[in-house]
């Protein structure tokens, strides 16, 4: 069978790459390293697949008509999407090796009547949710088949927290039982942590609710994570945008709940976002104990 | 800031989305939002708000906050800058009730 061998949640916000030079050169510095630490361990694993669970910012599907998540099954991804280089600061397109293949073995597994999954192709916009892992981890240069999960966390409705830590489950079950055997898997979610993007609350973090948030993964108590991380929780810790966290509890349930590890977290103002990096050290952890 | 006014029919939406993938609508945008905005089926009250500047016109018809972040980098420029963003901050200001900047 094939094998879960990372899973790890990351931050995006477009300041990483379009104004780091605005940040405290110490916190830059230990940032970066952070993102660099990942990608580390993302080639270290030997990945034949990675799997980025990556919010869509209101980009590809009709606001009326919102899939709950959705894979890319394009045969390559490019980004960022002209409209966002500047913002980036990205002016040369990156190329990833796309992942149909496995994507539609997912979709058909993972296929059922309470989740409205889809599968997306053709021109597909990706700004900073894929942008700033594939900028600060290198995954262009790694040549990792990258399979990009569109999930909603921002057009009501979105799923809810619980769904979000099952379905994380759901995937790695798929991922165990239908991809081909002897591949190795990645998750990385991205996005989050508290922000209000084109809210009244733009400039503020709510670092309080971050720090908990961090604790809670790293508790590795899934039921007091899923209690005290609602989707209201993370509204009310900024509106439309903290609720990108719900793409890390996707990769919380497939990484069994944890214990994570936090690799680096800062509120870093002039992102008008909070930005933490987790990994929940997977390569360990046996299937066997994410079914119970 | 609440989702609660959200609605997913507004037409401004459909309108941010090209706007995004259409370089050349996106070009005569920044020259004429209001013309743009006339000729894309939004409604007069929308169109009064671009004209105006005015985010929390926006916000109340049930325009999402993080597509009306984006138009208003749309309007102002996506260009950071070295102390600021434009757009950021002629949002915040629109929303919490004070003078948009005229450009």
């Amino acid at each position: 069978m094939a094998t879960l061998e990372f899973v790890a949640a990351a931050s995006h916000a477009p300041g990483v790459t379009g104004w780091p030079d605005k940040v405290a050169p110490a916190t830059r510095q230990e940032m970066d390293a952070a993102y660099h630490e990942l990608g580390r361990r993302i080639r270290a694993s030997r990945l034949d697949l990675l799997i980025v669970i990556c919010n869509d910012h209101g980009s590809n599907f009709p606001l009326d008509d919102h899939p709950d998540l959705a894979f890319v099954l394009s045969e390559t991804h490019v980004g960022p999407a002209e409209w966002f280089t500047n913002w980036l600061n990205v002016h040369t397109q990156y190329s990833l090796t796309g992942a149909p293949e496995a994507g539609r073995l997912l979709f058909d597994a993972l296929r059922a009547d309470d989740v409205d999954l889809r599968e997306l192709a053709g021109e597909v916009l990706f700004d900073d949710n894929l942008t700033i892992p594939t900028k600060m981890m290198g995954l262009a240069e790694l040549g990792v088949p990258v399979l990009p999960l569109m999930h909603n966390t921002m057009i009501p409705p979105v799923p809810r927290e619980r769904f979000c830590y099952d379905w994380g489950r759901r995937l790695r079950t798929a991922v165990e039982t239908v991809l081909p055997a002897g591949m190795r898997v990645g998750i990385l979610a991205t996005g989050g942590m508290s922000h209000e993007p084109g809210g009244a609350r733009y400039m503020l973090i709510d670092e309080e609710f971050d720090r908990r948030f961090l604790a809670l993964v790293a508790a590795g108590d899934p039921e007091r994570l899923l209690t005290e991380a609602t989707y209201e929780a993370m509204e009310a810790a900024g509106a439309g945008g903290t609720a990108e966290l719900q793409s890390w509890l996707i990769a919380a349930g497939a990484a069994g709940g944890g214990p994570a590890e936090t690799l680096f977290y800062s509120p870093i103002l002039e992102f008008r976002c909070g930005i933490g990096l987790v990994d929940w050290n997977v390569a360990t952890t046996s299937p066997l104990e994410v079914a119970r | 800031m609440s989702l609660d006014r959200f609605n997913p029919d507004l037409a401004v939406h459909r309108l941010v989305q090209e706007l995004k993938r259409d370089r050349i609508l996106r070009e005569e945008f920044e020259r004429d939002p209001a013309a743009v905005a006339e000729r894309s089926g939004l409604s007069a009250a929308e169109v009064a708000a671009i004209r105006g500047r005015d985010f929390k016109a926006l916000f109340e018809l049930g325009m999402h906050p993080f597509l009306l972040g984006q138009l208003s980098r749309l309007i102002f420029g996506t260009t950071e800058g070295t102390a600021t963003s434009a757009a950021a901050e002629a949002l915040v200001a629109s929303l919490r009730g004070e003078d948009a900047p005229a450009s």
